[in-house]
């Protein structure tokens, strides 16, 4: 099992840094977390003229990936979007492209989903927590259904146009794509700690929705919700060790240009091996997250068990390994001009997002038939 | 000519392990016998002789050998096919040191006729050899080395002391690293001597470990004779060949060793033992024991993930240095970790029980755990590795760098009378 890059995919690679070092650098990130920033209204566009929400989606669809690895390619995005901190809903409108291009409607798919793939809408799901389930239920009324509870922590909530909910049923797990405009809706925006990202809580009062609106078969979501999980956590998982590169190189070379005591601070043994063991779990996680997107998209049923274990793997290290390099570069690193604190706030709310390491920890219990 | 294609072998190697190679039981435990460890009889070594020599004449050992000395000559993915066919059968892993570490480092610097020699008789079981390498003066410092080796006429006396050898007392040649010239620094004056370990002077007693086991040794060498050809590589170059050694050493964690004795993967998906213990303790539903349980899964599932992304970015060059040190690391940390998970999951009975209750062998196990840690290179060493030669960061500081030998030696005891 080859874990390098094609020749195709590292000029994919390429291909995708330049673009974003034009469009949507860490400069971005920095002048929205410096409050005087926006993103431009073309960018979630232009990325999707460049392919970004079409990988996971079938040729038949409109869709395509470079060689025939949808998700191997994707995560090449997402990885290169970590490395930069660039904003853009990619994992929201990803998940949601893959799950109407899995299960939606012939309608559902020569719309939505078209609108999903050339940017100009914006989607994103609310989520089931891998342990406790959904909090949104939905009761048939004649042909239509009545969707009603409250999710929290929708990523790009309070900016899609489109919203995949995941509810339970009386037929059990359903999923249903709507607009988030629909009467009854209530989007309510919340900030979180990264500010190259919105999220926001999503309120159902008795929202009317059509029988058409259910993706696949009502009472059977169990194993798309189950995709859309490892989906976004092989994308989110990515991204890390985009993140986590990109620190980890910033690092080494301020611990090799800082000089005390006459040495360079990356001479002492102290650092010397901390950094060493960041190393280490900088190849596990990497091994892990590619190991990941390779077994989802081969359809592996341990895919299910490999994504909890990348969950839980890189929840926490991503944190300690962050938190020591802002240790490794002493007083600045706790400074709002320096851009460790960015990298730091992406990963803190990567962590907490579609499961916390301790409830994959618990999954893995239940997965090991515990 | 052209090799055997992987698929074809893999069909020859899957019907000939099923026509001549015994079974595992079902928990692996008739691996006794097999594998080195101490507790195992002569009978049981003999018995793994035999199952070597039956793998020589079906065309199985050495796959990564060449064929001049008794090997197959094929490639590491034929090696992991033939890996992936044997899961579930007992291979003799009495031989994976002789195989893994020393016959690789013969055949990188032993003459022909020491290759000739030595490389068939152990592809076919008949020779098994360790490495003479720590003293009790030094492990992780191993080019300081004191075993002397005075060259007089065509012979070599050697005379020392060694430690920390895997089953030396039933084994039958050594690698021996002495020194042989004083004067020169550190690294320069060694020579690594290939040594029959029954010669009149040598004496092996086993060292008892903490958890009552005694699989390796420490050897006094005391005047021992060796002719002049004993050497491997060049005089005073022995340094060449003990880091080769212990490259050869790494990988043997790392997946990429000429030792075709550890099969990949298991026969049936087995549970992970750490659950199967806190089935055992009834433990289940406890909070806590399934958090360290999923931090144990996740252990678990590092290895391969890791060690397929190390060995790629060896191959391409991305990871510039001895990559092998980040999977010793790996694998060091999280043997650790899960058997202090194991403590922890026991409970009282890790601590607290008799032998053979199928819970007390925690605790026992628990006493020498820093073995995984120290041996085969200290996670402090790997991390020197790490940190200079795959970071670039700068290196230690050597005092005893570009001095003659006899010149550290004397400090060193300055050192210590202080």
């Amino acid at each position: 099992m080859e874990l390098e890059l094609s020749a195709d995919q590292r000029s994919f690679q390429q291909t995708v840094r330049k673009y974003l070092e034009a469009e949507a650098p860490i400069s971005l990130t920095r002048a929205l977390t410096d409050g005087h920033g926006s993103v431009p209204d073309d960018h979630w566009v232009k990325g999707a003229e460049l392919g970004w929400t079409s990988m996971l989606v079938a040729e038949e669809d409109g869709g395509g990936s470079l060689a025939g690895q949808p998700l191997l390619d994707l995560v090449i995005v997402a990885e290169e979007m970590g490395r930069l901190l660039s904003p853009g809903p990619l994992i929201p409108c990803n998940v949601v492209a893959a799950a109407l291009a899995r299960s939606g409607s012939p309608e559902q798919r020569e719309t939505i989903l078209q609108e999903i793939m050339s940017g100009q809408a914006v989607a994103t799901w609310t989520k089931a927590d891998p342990v406790t389930g959904v909090s949104l239920r939905a009761d048939a009324d004649g042909d239509d259904f009545l969707l009603n509870g409250t999710t929290h922590y929708v990523e790009a909530g309070d900016s899609a146009d489109y919203v995949l909910a995941t509810v339970q049923s009386e037929a059990g797990l359903t999923q249903f794509v709507l607009k988030t405009g629909t009467p009854g809706v209530t989007v309510e925006p919340v900030d979180s700690l990264d500010f190259s990202r919105r999220f926001a809580t999503l309120r159902f009062d008795d929202v009317r929705v059509p029988s058409s609106a259910v993706v696949g078969v009502a009472g059977q979501a169990a194993d798309d919700v189950e995709h859309q999980l490892q989906v976004a956590i092989a994308l989110q998982a990515a991204e890390t060790m985009g993140m986590l590169d990109q620190v980890f190189e910033m690092t080494l070379e301020y611990a090799q240009e800082r000089v005390a005591f006459g040495r360079q601070i990356g001479s002492y043994q102290a650092l010397k091996h901390r950094l060493a063991d960041h190393k280490l779990w900088l190849e596990a996680g990497h091994g892990l997250a590619t190991t990941l997107a390779r077994s989802i998209q081969a359809g592996d049923p341990k895919a299910a068990e490999l994504a909890s274990v990348t969950k839980a793997h890189l929840g926490d290290q991503a944190l300690i390994i962050l938190q020591d390099c802002v240790q490794i570069h002493g007083g600045i690193g706790v400074t709002w001009e320096h851009d460790l604190h960015l990298y730091l706030r992406r990963a803190t709310v990567n962590r907490v997002l579609f499961g916390t390491p301790a409830t994959h920890r618990e999954r893995l219990c239940a997965l090991a038939g515990i | 000519m052209e090799l055997e294609s992987v698929e074809a072998f893999r069909a020859r190697a899957r019907a000939w392990l099923a026509e001549n190679m015994p079974r595992l039981d079902a928990d692996g435990a008739s691996d006794k016998g097999t594998s080195g460890d101490d507790d195992e009889s002569e009978e049981q070594r003999a018995r793994a002789r035999e199952l070597q020599r039956r793998l020589f004449d079906g065309g199985f050992a050495g796959i990564r050998y060449p064929k001049e000395y008794g090997g197959q000559g094929l490639t590491v993915e034929h090696q992991r096919a033939f890996l992936k066919e044997a899961a579930g059968y007992a291979l003799p892993r009495l031989f994976s040191v002789t195989h893994g570490i020393l016959g690789p480092t013969l055949l990188d610097y032993g003459t022909e006729e020491q290759k000739r020699r030595h490389i068939p008789a152990m592809l076919r079981g008949e020779e098994l050899w360790v490495q003479f390498l720590s003293e009790p003066s030094g492990g992780s410092d191993m080019a300081g080395v004191l075993t002397r080796a005075t060259r007089d006429g065509d012979t070599f006396i050697v005379t020392g002391a060694k430690t920390w050898s895997t089953g030396a007392h039933f084994s039958d040649y050594a690698m021996v690293l002495c020194r042989t010239d004083w004067d020169a620094p550190k690294h320069r004056g060694l020579s690594m001597l290939l040594m029959p370990i029954r010669s009149e002077g040598v004496t092996v007693r086993p060292i008892k470990l903490a958890n009552g086991s005694s699989h390796f040794c420490e050897e006094f060498i005391d005047e021992v004779v060796l002719p002049a050809e004993s050497i491997i590589g060049h005089q005073n170059d022995g340094w060449t060949v003990a880091s080769r050694l212990l490259f050869h050493e790494r990988n043997m964690v790392g997946g990429n060793s000429y030792n075709d004795h550890l099969p990949v993967g298991k026969a049936a998906e087995g549970e992970d033992p750490l659950v199967s213990l806190a089935r055992k303790v009834e433990r289940t539903t406890d909070p806590t024991v399934r958090q360290l349980l999923g931090e144990a899964i996740v252990l678990s599932h590092l290895s391969s993930p890791t060690a397929e992304r190390v060995n790629a970015g060896m191959r391409t060059g991305r990871i510039p240095g001895p990559g092998a040190s980040l999977l010793k690391l790996l694998s060091s940390l999280a043997e650790y970790r899960r058997r202090e998970i194991a403590v922890e999951i026991a409970g009282e009975r890790a601590a607290i029980g008799s032998p053979g209750d199928g819970v007390a062998h925690i605790g026992v196990e628990w006493l020498t755990a820093r073995s995984s840690t120290v041996a085969g290179g200290t996670n402090e060493m790997q991390r020197n590795q790490i940190s200079e030669r795959v970071l670039g960061l700068p290196r230690e500081t050597a005092p005893d760098k570009g001095i003659p030998f006899r010149e550290v030696q004397q400090n060193a005891q300055a050192l210590r009378r202080r």
